[in-house]
């Protein structure tokens, strides 16, 4: 007993000065702890993913007639050389809709005719090769058989003589150029898989209508044009409607899309899809003569921004 | 709301453990001291408890409870929660965070004076078990940032094993200097060590990629793999294929503490020991190996010239499947310490100071701690020590010792914990290391004559 006396003692209050040294705090309850939602970044990360690349090539481009570069290589030869108003460009939707302006441009082609015998020839076997119906009569050739180099050689040595001929070139470039037009872009995807990646894009999304909304997920993109021509695309997916804003493009330069924002049910719907396709719609705007046409010219990348951070 | 099971988290607790509190190394006369130093010997011969000789379990972390679990509007919550800021979730994250743990059981040990009482010899039987695990800085700054994140050496490393021990103690040099050698067979039970080498997440916006090489190297006993088959007929492995038929052990090795101790003045010792250090050499038959070496992309959908191209399924679910690779006998280097200790004695002995330099050679980082200690020792069968450690990368922890061993009984318990904030089950919040001993034996033979008391 004389021995465990100062022990329990000691013991005693060893116990009692590490209670008075050291606490609880219930906070880190591990009882309590939780997988919680855990995430990759925080409200002011932004992410971005892949969704779509397309390389439209040249051949892609055309109407119904043929191809951008067979309607090219003959609006070079419509269009005068020096365009209204001493720029660069002719303008499309001027054509289409300012009689004025129209009126303007084959009226330089045909004021060029008169003085350049190299375009005379351009559009003299133009002719030949394409209107040379319309032609026949302005040249006194109705229902006589003629070769190429009896055709071309009477509409050069006529054309300054005859206005005839001229009002029939005038009103052969007017129709071909407000005609001008190119078919709507489409193309095939699939399926988008995006795997795992879809319920981290998705998983925290703010709704619409959410003011100063942090979690948002967009559709943005670049696009990269080499072509003479500056255009406005419309793209849609199909079969879920789901629409990215209209942009405009312009040769040589790289667009930044606006972005599309875009809420789950879309992000579901594109990933659910097995038969999406994206239908591009194509208004041309102005276009450029005697720049070189690049085999892939246009480069449209449209990937996924999510704001916020990723739940895993 | 998901909740992380209880049994996780003290599996956790307890798994990752190596353990050795410094505070005991100043407990003069206690049986556990020899395991620091073989040179040292307790006051008398001792047979201990079986199971309860000497139990310790030790955690070293460069993190602190808090630094991964945040209280938030009455949850727990990890710091990869998003209602954790990047900016608090990344304040104490270093490059390289490293958790050691580890348990040392005494399941039998016994030790005596021979008739001159200055040499002394043991037998001990024990069971270890330890783990490292190494989380890089940049896996938990690529999860919260959000930016693209070049990880490596993300790993875990579990070990466990048992050794029979004989150690003797001789003084020399007119017992001046005491040398002290135990020789240790071992016998692996266990291990495995899984790396992530390489782990690289590039999130662009024309490709989101991971790209992994990882490498499984174990010994389980009486291990059986069921393999599956790939489209191309070759084996792979998932960890949840390995299963154990039976168990036997899986390695022999070899081990020795080599120590000594001298009086450099009456009142002042100093001792110098390595322990651990030896090898196990684990058998072919029961290792498993393989590798992981993958690639996941997601480039979206790329049309080109009227073909389109989807990319493959963004999946994280190859990254855990092994190759298998051959099974190879392994030689393994035990977790070497070393230790070296100086302690000056005043007022006839009652009271000591002690200084301690320990480096801890772990699979993935060696730890260097220097504790400083007071001890105080009234009567010669009992003994009270506060220290205080300071560990790198670990920070500091005050620790109690007491030792009791009079005629009847050796009781001794020591703890770190005794400044701490606590979770309700008690394991430290801010506090880098933890480290609880206690034993319980009973004196046996004539005392020594070590001591100058």
């Amino acid at each position: 007993m004389l021995i465990f006396t100062p022990m329990k003692k000691t013991i005693l209050l060893l116990a009692a000065g590490l209670l008075t040294l050291s606490c609880v705090d219930k906070a880190y309850d591990l009882g309590r702890l939780e997988g919680g939602q855990i995430a990759v970044g925080d409200d002011e990360s932004e992410f971005a993913a892949p969704l779509v690349t397309v390389t439209v090539l040249l051949d892609d481009i055309h109407d119904s007639q043929g191809s951008l570069q067979e309607m090219l290589d003959e609006a070079d030869i419509w269009l005068p050389s020096e365009l209204p108003g001493g720029v660069d460009y002719v303008d499309f939707q001027r054509l289409y809709a300012d009689d004025a302006y129209l009126a303007e441009v084959t009226g330089a082609l045909v004021d060029e005719m008169g003085h350049d015998a190299a375009k005379v020839d351009k559009v003299a076997d133009l002719v030949w090769r394409c209107y040379k119906d319309d032609f026949l009569k302005p040249l006194g050739l109705e229902g006589i058989p003629v070769d190429k180099a009896q055709f071309t050689t009477l509409f050069v040595d006529r054309f300054t003589a005859s206005e005839a001929l001229r009002e029939q070139t005038e009103a052969t470039a007017r129709k071909f150029l407000i005609l001008l037009q190119v078919s709507d872009l489409d193309y095939q995807l699939g399926a988008i898989d995006l795997g795992e990646a879809l319920d981290m894009l998705t998983a925290n999304l703010d709704p619409e209508g959410t003011p100063d909304p942090r979690n948002t997920l967009s559709i943005k993109g670049k696009v990269e044009s080499t072509l003479p021509l500056s255009m406005r695309l419309s793209p849609v997916f199909t079969p879920t409607g789901l629409e990215i804003a209209p942009f405009a493009i312009a040769p040589g330069t790289t667009t930044e899309l606006t972005p599309t924002r875009i809420y789950t049910e879309d992000l579901r719907a594109l990933a659910e899809a097995n038969d999406l396709a994206i239908h591009v719609p194509v208004e041309l705007q102005r276009y450029y003569p005697g720049r070189a046409l690049d085999a892939r010219p246009i480069s449209i990348r449209l990937s996924l921004h999510k704001t916020g951070a990723l739940n895993l | 709301m998901k909740r992380i099971p209880i049994y996780i988290i003290a599996l956790l607790a307890a798994a990752t453990a190596a353990a050795q509190n410094p505070t005991t190394y100043f407990m003069e006369g206690s049986t556990l001291r020899m395991q620091y130093n073989p040179a040292f010997a307790p006051h008398r011969g001792y047979f201990n408890v079986p199971g309860a000789g000497g139990v310790q379990v030790g955690v070293n972390s460069s993190l602190t409870l808090d630094n991964l679990l945040y209280p938030r509007d009455g949850r727990l919550v990890t710091l990869f929660d998003a209602s954790v800021p990047t900016s608090e979730a990344l304040r104490n994250i270093r490059d390289k965070n490293t958790l050691t743990a580890g348990t040392r059981v005494n399941l039998l040990g016994f030790g005596s004076y021979t008739r001159n009482r200055k040499h002394f010899w043991s037998f001990d039987l024990n069971l270890h078990a330890s783990a490292t695990l190494n989380i890089p800085g940049k896996l938990v700054e690529f999860v919260k940032r959000g930016t693209d994140g070049s990880i490596r050496d993300l790993g875990i490393s579990v070990e466990t094993y048992a050794d029979a021990g004989f150690s003797y103690s001789f003084p020399l040099l007119d017992d001046k200097l005491y040398i002290g050698a135990k020789a240790k067979v071992l016998v692996g039970l266990g291990r495995a060590k899984l790396t992530f080498d390489r782990m690289d997440v590039t999130l662009h916006d024309d490709r989101w990629a991971v790209d992994t090489y990882a490498t499984l190297d174990a010994n389980i006993p009486e291990a059986e793999i069921n393999y599956r088959y790939d489209e191309e007929g070759r084996p792979y492995f998932e960890l949840s294929d390995i299963r154990m038929k039976g168990f036997k052990p899986t390695g022999y090795g070899f081990a020795v503490d080599l120590g000594a101790t001298y009086n450099v003045l009456p009142d002042l010792q100093v001792s110098l020991s390595v322990t651990d250090l030896g090898f196990i050499d684990w058998d072919k038959e029961n290792n498993i190996r393989g590798h992981s070496e993958e690639h996941v992309e997601y480039t979206g959908i790329t049309v080109e010239n009227d073909m389109t191209v989807a990319s493959p399924d963004f999946s994280f679910d190859d990254l855990l499947r092994f190759r298998p690779d051959d099974s190879q006998m392994k030689t393994r280097m035990l977790q070497a310490t070393l230790n070296a200790g100086a302690e000056y004695y005043l007022w006839d002995h009652r009271v000591g100071f002690g200084l301690l330099y320990q480096a801890r050679f772990h699979h993935f980082t060696t730890l260097h701690s220097v504790t400083g200690s007071v001890n105080f020792s009234p009567v010669r069968w009992f003994t009270l020590a506060a220290s205080y450690t300071r560990t790198t990368r670990c920070g500091g922890s005050f620790g109690l010792a007491l030792n009791l061993c009079p005629s009847w009984i050796n009781f001794f318990i020591a703890t770190d914990l005794a400044t701490a904030k606590f979770t309700p089950q008690y394991i430290p919040v801010r506090q880098r290391t933890m480290n609880v001993t206690f034993g319980l034996g009973f004196p046996l033979g004539p005392k020594g004559q070590r001591t100058q008391k």
